[in-house]
C-alpha cells in the first residue's frame, strides 16, 4: 500500500500503474557512443577572460563572450575522431567564423567519460565588420577537456572546459580623409561550454 | 573510473589557471596632423637663391607674364618657364623663397611674398634672378590651404604648420570604441589633398595693365596702376610701386576674416572671403573704396569677371564649410548692389577662367561652358580625366594645372575639344 501512494504521488496516474508490479529492471549499461563512422559534436558556451584597462595597468575589466561550434568528423576509434568544425565567436567588437581542423577522442569508456577536444585554423570571416573595414583572420586554438553523459537515445550530453585563443586583425581606411586605423586581437578565453554529440 | 573521479579536480585546476586568461589587443593609428616647425628671419634670407631648374613636385599658383610663365612650388620657389614656343615650354630656372605662395610681375620686376617679407627681384635674366628689395614685416600671418603662420614677436620667428603622418600604437580594452571605425582620436580630419596642392585655382580676364602679367581666380596679389594689391586673412595691404625695384608699404584697408583672393577687373577689385565677396572701386588706387558684399554660405570662392558677370565657385566641404557645391553668376551692372542670377550644381569646384564665350571650370576634371549667356551656361564638354585645380584662359592657351602637372590647350579652333599642345609632368615619386 505504502508502495501504491508513493506511485500515485510521484507519477500522478491511475493506481492501475502502479498496481502493477514494476518490470525486471533488464541490465542494459548505458555508456556513451563510441562506434566508427560519422560524429558530430555541437557546443554552445562562454568565453570567459578578462583585458588590463588601458593607461591603468592595476584596473582589469572582465569578459564573456558566446561561442557555438559543430564539430562533424569521422570516429576511427573510441580515442581518435578527425574533422572540421565550424564556429562563430561573438566578440564585443568582433563576430568572427573560425575553420579548423579538429580532433575528439574519449579517455574512457562509461555512462560518463571523458573526452578531449582540439581544434586548430584560422578565423576566416567577420560577420559584424563596418563598412570600409577590411578584415584578416588569424590563428585560432581550441584545446578542452570534458565530460560526455550517456543518454538513453544514444546520443550524449556533453560538458567542456578549454582554452580559446583567437587573433584577427581590422584595417579601417578613411575613404574622406588620409587615416588609417589597425586594430589587432588576441583572445585568450577559458572557454566553458555544453553540447550534444552522437 | 579510479581516474574518472580524478577528472574533476584536474579540470578545476585548469579552470583555475585558465581564469588568468587576458585578451591583448593594438591599435595602431595613422593619420594626418598638422606640425609646427619654426624660420628664423635668418633663415627666410638665407634661403633665397636663384638656381637651376628643378621639376615641379608641388605645384601652386600660376602666373603668366609676357613669354614666360612662373609656377609656385608650395611654400618653397618659383619656377621660371619659358614658353615663347608653347608646344616645347622650357623650364629656365628655379627660384628658392621660402614660405613663397603668390606672384606678380611687372616689367622685369617679380614680386612675390616669403612669409612675413614682401619680395621684388630683378628678373631681366631669368636664369638669374636677383634680389632688389625686401619689405620686412610687410605681412603678420598667412593661412595656406587651412594651414595658418604667424609671426612670433616674442620669439622673433614665423611660426608656421605642415602636415605630418604620425603612427601611434597603443594597446586598447579590445571592446570600447577602438575597432572598425571607431576611436576617433585626435588626428584631424583631412583637408582636401588635392586643393593642398594646389592653392592656385586660376582664373584670369586679360589685364589692362600694360606690362603686367596675368594672375589667378585665387591670386592674393594684384597689381594695378602704381600699386600692388595683397590681401591677408583680414586686410588689404597696398604698396606703392611706382619705383618697381623700390615697393613700399602703403595703406592696409581692413577686410574682415577670411579673406582668400583678389581679382582686379577695370577699376575694380573683386575680394573673395570665405563668406562673401567684396567689390572695391578703385578709380583712386591709393585708397579702395567699398561698394559692396554679396554674401553667401560659408564656403571658399574663387571669383572670375567679365563684363558685367561675375562667376564663383563655391566649394563646399574641406576646410572651406558650406554642404552644397555650386557655381554662381552675379549681375553686376549695378556695383553696389550686385545680384545673383543664376546658381549651377558643380561637384567640387576649383579654380576658373573666362576667355570670352567660353568658360573654363575645374571641377572634377574640367568643364567647358559656352558663357553666351550666362544666364543660360551650356555645357560643352565634360573632360574627367583631368586633374584640373587651376586654369587660365589666354589668348587661345588654356594654361591648366593640377596635381599631375603643366598642360596647355590650344581652344581656338574648337572649345569643345581643347587640343594638347604640351605638358611639363610633376616629378614621380616612389611610393
Amino acid at each position: 500500500m505504502k508502495y501504491l501512494l508513493l506511485c500515485l504521488l510521484l507519477t500522478g496516474r491511475p493506481f492501475d500503474i502502479c498496481a502493477q508490479p514494476p518490470p525486471s529492471p533488464v541490465k542494459q549499461r548505458l555508456v556513451v557512443p563510441v562506434r566508427k563512422g560519422y560524429v558530430n559534436h555541437t557546443e554552445l558556451g562562454t568565453l570567459l577572460g578578462a583585458v588590463a584597462a588601458p593607461f591603468q595597468p592595476d584596473v582589469t575589466y572582465t569578459r564573456s563572450s558566446f561561442t557555438a561550434s559543430s564539430f562533424n568528423g569521422y570516429r576511427f576509434r573510441r580515442g581518435l575522431a578527425v574533422g572540421a568544425t565550424v564556429g562563430v565567436d561573438w566578440y564585443a567588437r568582433n563576430a568572427v567564423v573560425p575553420l579548423s581542423l579538429g580532433l575528439r577522442g574519449d579517455l574512457a569508456r562509461g555512462r560518463v567519460s571523458p573526452f578531449y577536444a582540439f581544434d586548430a585554423g584560422y578565423a576566416v570571416v567577420s560577420l559584424a565588420k563596418g563598412k570600409d573595414v577590411d578584415f584578416d583572420g588569424g590563428l585560432h586554438l581550441n584545446p578542452a577537456l570534458g565530460l560526455r553523459f550517456a543518454l538513453n537515445s544514444g546520443a550524449a550530453l556533453t560538458w567542456s572546459i578549454g582554452y580559446k585563443y583567437l587573433r584577427a586583425r581590422t584595417v579601417f581606411e578613411n575613404a574622406s580623409g588620409p587615416n588609417r586605423i589597425e586594430n589587432r586581437y588576441d583572445y585568450n578565453r577559458l572557454a566553458l561550454k555544453v553540447g550534444m554529440s552522437f | 573510473m579510479h581516474n574518472l573521479y580524478r577528472f574533476p579536480t584536474f579540470v578545476a585546476l585548469l579552470a583555475l589557471g585558465l581564469a588568468g586568461c587576458r585578451d591583448h589587443c593594438q591599435q595602431k593609428v595613422t593619420y594626418r596632423t598638422q606640425r609646427q616647425f619654426f624660420i628664423t628671419s635668418a633663415e627666410l634670407r638665407a634661403g633665397v637663391k636663384s638656381g637651376p631648374a628643378q621639376e615641379l613636385e608641388n605645384p601652386g599658383k600660376i602666373y603668366v607674364r609676357g613669354n614666360y610663365l612662373f609656377i609656385n612650388e608650395r611654400k618653397t620657389g618659383i619656377h621660371f618657364i619659358d614658353n615663347a614656343n608653347p608646344s616645347n615650354p622650357r623650364i629656365v630656372s628655379f627660384l628658392s623663397i621660402p614660405g613663397n605662395t603668390d606672384i606678380a610681375v611687372r616689367g622685369n620686376v617679380l614680386y612675390a611674398d616669403s612669409y612675413t617679407d614682401l619680395l621684388a627681384f630683378d628678373i631681366s635674366n631669368p636664369a638669374e634672378a636677383t634680389l632688389l628689395k625686401r619689405v620686412e614685416g610687410a605681412f603678420p600671418s598667412g593661412s595656406v590651404d587651412g594651414l595658418h603662420w604667424q609671426y612670433d614677436q616674442f620669439r622673433q620667428m614665423v611660426v608656421d604648420t605642415r602636415w605630418e603622418w604620425v603612427t601611434e600604437v597603443r594597446d586598447t580594452d579590445c571592446e570600447s570604441s577602438n575597432g572598425g571605425g571607431g576611436w576617433w582620436g585626435p588626428w584631424l580630419r583631412s583637408t582636401d589633398v588635392a586643393f593642398n596642392a594646389s592653392g592656385a585655382q586660376s582664373a584670369s580676364a586679360p589685364n589692362p595693365n600694360g606690362g603686367t602679367g596675368t594672375g589667378g581666380s585665387m591670386a592674393r596679389f594684384a597689381l594695378h596702376d602704381r600699386f600692388l594689391y595683397a590681401v591677408t586673412n583680414s586686410d588689404m595691404k597696398l604698396f606703392d610701386v611706382s619705383q618697381p625695384a623700390e615697393p613700399k608699404a602703403s595703406a592696409t584697408v581692413n577686410l574682415g576674416w577670411g579673406i582668400e583672393t583678389i581679382f582686379p577687373y577695370k577699376n575694380n577689385l573683386f575680394i573673395g572671403s570665405t563668406t562673401g565677396m567684396h567689390i572695391y572701386d578703385n578709380t583712386n588706387p591709393a585708397k579702395p573704396e567699398r561698394l559692396s558684399t554679396f554674401q553667401h554660405a560659408r564656403r571658399c570662392d574663387p571669383v572670375v569677371v567679365q563684363d558685367d558677370y561675375a562667376y564663383v565657385t563655391l566649394q563646399a566641404g574641406t576646410f572651406c564649410g558650406g554642404v552644397e557645391s555650386q557655381l554662381d553668376v552675379l549681375d553686376l551692372t549695378n556695383l553696389r548692389a550686385p545680384k545673383l542670377l543664376r546658381t549651377y550644381p558643380m561637384t567640387k569646384p576649383y579654380g576658373l577662367g573666362i576667355d570670352r564665350q567660353t568658360l573654363f571650370v575645374c571641377d572634377e576634371g574640367l568643364k567647358t561652358f559656352n558663357a553666351t549667356n550666362p544666364m543660360a551656361l551650356n555645357l560643352l564638354n565634360h573632360f574627367k580625366h583631368l586633374n584640373a585645380y587651376d586654369v587660365i584662359p589666354l589668348k587661345g592657351t588654356l594654361l591648366l594645372i593640377g596635381s599631375d602637372g603643366l598642360y596647355q590647350y590650344d581652344y581656338t579652333s574648337d572649345p569643345r575639344a581643347p587640343r594638347l599642345i604640351s605638358a611639363i609632368p610633376v616629378k614621380r615619386t616612389a611610393s
